[in-house]
């Protein structure tokens, strides 16, 4: 899988991640906080900023900007890591999207 | 292309570039001296036998958190960064880059001149970035350097790009904090 076999969306969506306790390992670190969860199996993770993170630090928001075969690019706001990018399966996406 | 010093003034006095809180702050002619905060977590000065770390796992930064120090800096409390040593700190001030701007942290001659550094080979800040930034500090020198609260520690670039950032990072990113 490559970068250029990935389909941009024109307009990136707004979406927002749940963050559920049981799932997720929240680490802080200065301003920043790593999200360490499960999704269905696999293993995701993100340093993020934490005024990203919902005040109860239940969700946190994203971005869908493209899709590369049956996965979806997704953007986290920027941290001292720079952008944290998943490529996920459009199935692991849709467990932990908030409604 | 750099920012000039007067066009940081512009920058920050328009609200282009954030930079809060702008007490200790000094701009240079090409980039901006910040200061360091309260907090430094302090790995081991001794190499730690039997134990490898891949960088590549997902649990590796709960492995850093449990295996560093907080040291506090603040009322004037002086950290001694000894010789071969590393610690990680991290500015007083929050920047905010908007997608046209980008960044990126470099060192004091000052510091380096004594053999302190502020980052390891990871000096970029990205455009759509609001957050106070994090410096990887070492000496390589043969002295102990004090380290304080509010000491300027580092200078930040900052460079205009050719057209922005695409996907960048609006409506629920604005305003933080």
């Amino acid at each position: 899988m490559w970068f250029g076999d990935t389909l941009f969306y024109e307009k990136p969506i707004d979406i927002t991640i749940a963050l559920p306790p049981e799932k997720v390992t929240l680490t802080p670190f200065f301003h920043d906080v790593h999200i360490l969860m499960e999704v269905g199996g696999n293993h995701y993770d993100a340093l993020v900023p934490d005024w990203a993170l919902s005040k109860d630090r239940r969700s946190v928001p994203a971005l869908r900007a493209g899709r590369c075969g049956d996965k979806e690019l997704v953007y986290f706001p920027i941290s001292n890591e720079g952008r944290p990018t998943w490529l996920i399966p459009r199935s692991d996406l849709e467990r932990i999207l908030v409604k | 292309m750099l920012l000039s010093d007067g066009e940081i003034q512009e920058a920050v006095d328009s609200g282009e570039l954030i930079l809060e809180p702008r007490l200790g702050v000094r701009i240079q002619p090409s980039s901006i001296d910040l200061t360091l905060g309260n907090t430094l977590h302090v790995h081991s000065s001794q190499p730690v036998p039997g134990i490898s770390i891949d960088p590549e796992l997902l649990q590796v930064r709960q492995f850093i958190s449990a295996n560093t120090t907080e040291e506090d800096l603040s009322d004037g409390r002086v950290w001694k960064l000894e010789p071969g040593a590393f610690v990680i700190g991290e500015t007083v001030e929050r920047v905010g880059l908007p997608l046209h701007l980008a960044g990126r942290v470099e060192g004091r001659s000052r510091l380096a001149r004594l053999g302190v550094g502020v980052h390891i080979t990871a000096p970029k800040i990205d455009p759509g970035f609001h957050n106070n930034i994090t410096l990887e500090i070492f000496n390589l020198g043969p002295w102990a350097i004090e380290l304080r609260a509010g000491m300027r520690i580092c200078t930040l670039i900052v460079e205009r790009l050719g057209r922005s950032a695409q996907a960048g990072y609006g409506g629920v990113f604005q305003g933080a904090r």
